[in-house]
């Protein structure tokens, strides 16, 4: 009989605002090749959907995924001191009864299994607490996407309070291991929270085209950026970035940044005067998202503070360069042959531009430079992702590891 | 008259080669530039362990800040060499950690500071005459440190019992603005330091947590009401406003720049000598949160640890080299977290060299 791993998570298509959602519709499809899987879904700070709360139901391919109302969000947003004591104490309700419908979609689960809660958001942490509570032999895995960094506060996020912290405290140290994208951001936690390295999992996040990559797409210059209309994101940058490129080229450029982005993004970009070349994209599949790398010469990221850096992975697994600043987990992203070539010095926005124009240049270095992307990406797939989760969520479980597998580092 | 904008950097010694390079990279640097750009004046205080380790893993960025002193529009400022409480410490340490950091800062940066930022605003009323000294003729203190400076105490007697007797503080201040008004510190023999005041107001506008107008990369009204007021007051008008928590990052130096570019010509170094300042007789210990805060029980008990490790230096079995960083305010400051683990181990390695 295989073992229970159950996810919980605040995103899940469609219910998706960045890569956590795409990640875990990717990685729970995966796990059920090895392990019995069920998705809880929570929504944090979004809304979920009302109408499709009630008992677990199934996705499209029969994966067992219950989505919350949005009780647990209200009780999340009105805590408005991380000493609060009656708002806490209506988490803590709200939990309990998200945790007891876990119960019951784990309900046929063989009497000696114990499950492993895969916890998605450091905002679950008292779900994940309540559930362990109630199955005391559950191994509890959290995984830490966007750890938080000193100077840098929980983007957007409501920032006026310390709950995000305490939340994301008590994740990681209700979990018994800490799944993390990268180096960087393991580093960041052991920092902020005291995390051993020995509790530390560093797993890059995978990328898989399901068709190989087109070639580079005809004249205007295209570039796409991708990524939350946030501060963090650095949009402010791109703009002014786009303002100087406009100045010697042809350029049109493309924001992803759902379905919120384009009215703040909007008037900045009026602003600057750069508005008529800007195309917006709101939420996309990523079957989408991958037609939008292939009609682009270039993927862009000024994002401020990266964890590991999705979007241009998945550009780079589609033969694209990725021009940006050098933030994070970047640079050990894009290894050291190419770091040199796509990161640009944090802020900088005439070195960017700089940069960007001497690929423009030259197109034949522009498609050399997207072929070594792409030979880069081949070493981030997600069943490599996958084999080193399951040695985490089951520590019992032996992966048979390809030897000649290049270094993620 | 103007505005003056400084800036307090420091790591303590358990900080990794990853954090030096952030600061730098992600911090520093971005500062730096903006100031060389706009030509804008900056008073910096990076403590002389930071600046070694800067000089070691990021010389272009020593160069540029060497570069900056050199033309004027950064002033370097003396602090401890790492970053000490000064009530905590001994004071022929205190000495040592203030006369190591001058020296490093002339040094790698060609100039011996004139004033003294201390780390978290803290103070002891043994650095007045040790600063005199040194020769440094300034120190910056925080509003809040003056305000209780001024402060006296009255007695009430007969409070609801014969027997019982308390007392009250009154604020000699009564809430008044400071900003703008001058205070000094007399010494005995009738020097003087002068006291450059870091106003509380204008830091929470500025720069504070994550509410300051600076770190709202994508909405420009805080800080441009922020610089309008600063316009305004201008003329008459001479104020510090210095952050020693709170770094530039890079989604604060978008406002940063645009601050640096709406002040203009109001931004000035820090002030000169001013011989009609108020004059104070006395400055008090001083700490953010309290002197308790500092010696509760469990900084004391590393205190106790810390005295026997000065008792392995008298004895001849420790080199002082070794103690200055155990003197960094890390394990007292942040007393519960696990970091604190490097310089209890060390700590312990060296007083348990005391012969017997």
């Amino acid at each position: 009989m295989m073992p229970t791993c159950l996810i919980l998570t605040s995103e899940y298509p469609p219910l998706v605002l960045g890569g956590v959602g795409r990640y875990v519709h990717e990685v729970a499809h995966r796990l059920r090749r090895h392990l019995r899987v069920a998705v809880m879904v929570v929504p944090t700070y979004q809304p979920g959907d009302e109408d499709r709360d009630g008992a677990a139901a199934a996705d499209d391919d029969g994966l067992a995924v219950a989505l919350a109302g949005n009780d647990y969000r209200q009780a999340l947003a009105a805590i408005t001191s991380a000493t609060d004591a009656g708002a806490l104490a209506g988490l803590g309700t709200a939990a309990d009864a998200i945790a007891d419908r876990c119960l019951r979609m784990l309900v046929d689960a063989p009497v000696d299994d114990t499950p492993v809660i895969y916890v998605q958001d450091y905002a679950l942490s008292p779900v994940a607490a309540a559930l362990r509570a109630r199955l005391p032999g559950a191994r509890v895995v959290a995984a830490c996407h966007l750890p938080v960094y000193a100077g840098f506060t929980y983007f957007d996020k409501p920032i006026a309070d310390a709950i995000h912290q305490v939340l994301e405290a008590r994740l990681v140290h209700l979990a018994q291991r800490v799944v993390v994208p990268s180096a960087f951001a393991a580093h960041v936690l052991g920092l902020t929270h005291n995390v051993s390295r020995a509790k530390l999992a560093v797993i890059p996040l995978g990328a898989e085209r399901p068709e190989p990559s087109k070639p580079m797409p005809t004249l205007p210059l295209r570039l796409l950026a991708v990524g939350r209309a946030t501060e963090q994101k650095g949009h402010h940058f791109l703009l002014q970035a786009l303002k100087g490129l406009l100045a010697h080229h042809d350029v049109q450029l493309t924001i992803a940044a759902g379905a919120t982005g384009r009215a703040r993004l909007g008037v900045m970009a009026g602003r600057l005067g750069v508005a008529a070349h800007i195309r917006f994209e709101e939420a996309l599949t990523l079957d989408a998202m991958w037609a939008l790398y292939d009609s682009h010469h270039v993927l862009v990221t000024t994002s401020l503070y990266e964890t590991f850096g999705l979007a241009v992975l998945e550009a780079m697994a589609s033969g694209r360069p990725t021009v940006g600043f050098a933030v994070g987990a970047l640079p050990a992203l894009w290894g050291p042959d190419l770091a040199g070539a796509f990161g640009t010095p944090v802020a900088d926005v005439a070195a960017l531009v700089a940069r960007l124009q001497a690929l423009f240049a030259d197109e034949r270095a522009l498609a050399a430079l997207g072929a070594r992307a792409e030979c880069r990406a081949r070493s981030f797939g997600w069943a490599r992702h996958v084999d080193a989760l399951l040695e985490v969520l089951q520590p019992r479980h032996v992966v048979k590891r390809d030897a000649q597998e290049p270094a993620w580092g | 008259m103007g505005l003056t904008l400084g800036w307090y950097y420091h790591l303590p010694p358990c900080a990794s080669a990853d954090e030096v390079a952030a600061t730098v990279d992600d911090s520093l640097q971005l500062l730096l530039q903006a100031h060389r750009e706009r030509g804008a004046p900056v008073a910096l205080a990076i403590t002389g362990s930071l600046l070694e380790r800067i000089a070691e893993s990021r010389p272009a960025c020593l160069a540029l800040l060497r570069a900056a002193v050199e033309d004027g529009h950064v002033q370097s400022l003396a602090c401890t060499f790492y970053e000490v409480c000064p009530f905590l410490v001994p004071p022929r340490y205190l000495r040592m950690q203030i006369e190591r950091d001058l020296a490093c800062k002339e040094r790698l940066l060609g100039l011996r500071p004139t004033a003294f930022w201390p780390g978290n605003l803290a103070w002891a009323p043994v650095l007045g005459a040790l600063l005199r000294e040194l020769g440094l003729r300034a120190a910056v203190i925080g509003e809040t440190h003056l305000r209780e400076a001024q402060q006296t105490q009255l007695w009430q007697w007969l409070q609801g019992s014969v027997t019982h007797m308390g007392s009250v503080l009154v604020d000699t201040l009564a809430g008044d603005p400071l900003e703008g008004r001058r205070f000094a510190l007399e010494l005995e023999g009738g020097a003087r330091l002068q006291l450059v005041m870091a106003s509380s107001g204008l830091r929470g506008a500025l720069s504070f947590g994550t509410q300051g107008a600076i770190h709202h990369a994508w909405d420009d009204a805080p800080l441009d009401a922020a610089v309008r007021d600063a316009r305004a007051r201008s003329p008459r008008w001479q104020a510090f406003s210095g952050d020693d928590g709170d770094r530039i990052n890079p989604v604060s130096i978008h406002q940063y720049r645009r601050l640096l570019a709406g002040l203009g010509p109001i931004l000035t170094g820090l002030p000169a000598a001013d011989h009609d300042a108020e004059v104070m007789e006395f400055l008090p210990a001083h700490a953010p949160g309290g002197i308790a805060f500092w010696q509760d029980e469990t900084a004391a008990a590393w205190l106790r640890l810390l005295d026997e490790v000065y008792r392995a230096v008298d004895a001849g079995a420790v080199a002082i080299d070794d103690v200055l960083p155990l003197q960094d305010v890390f394990p007292v400051f942040w007393k519960r977290i696990a970091r604190a683990r490097w310089f209890h181990e060390r700590a312990w390695s060296l007083a348990s060299r005391i012969p017997r």
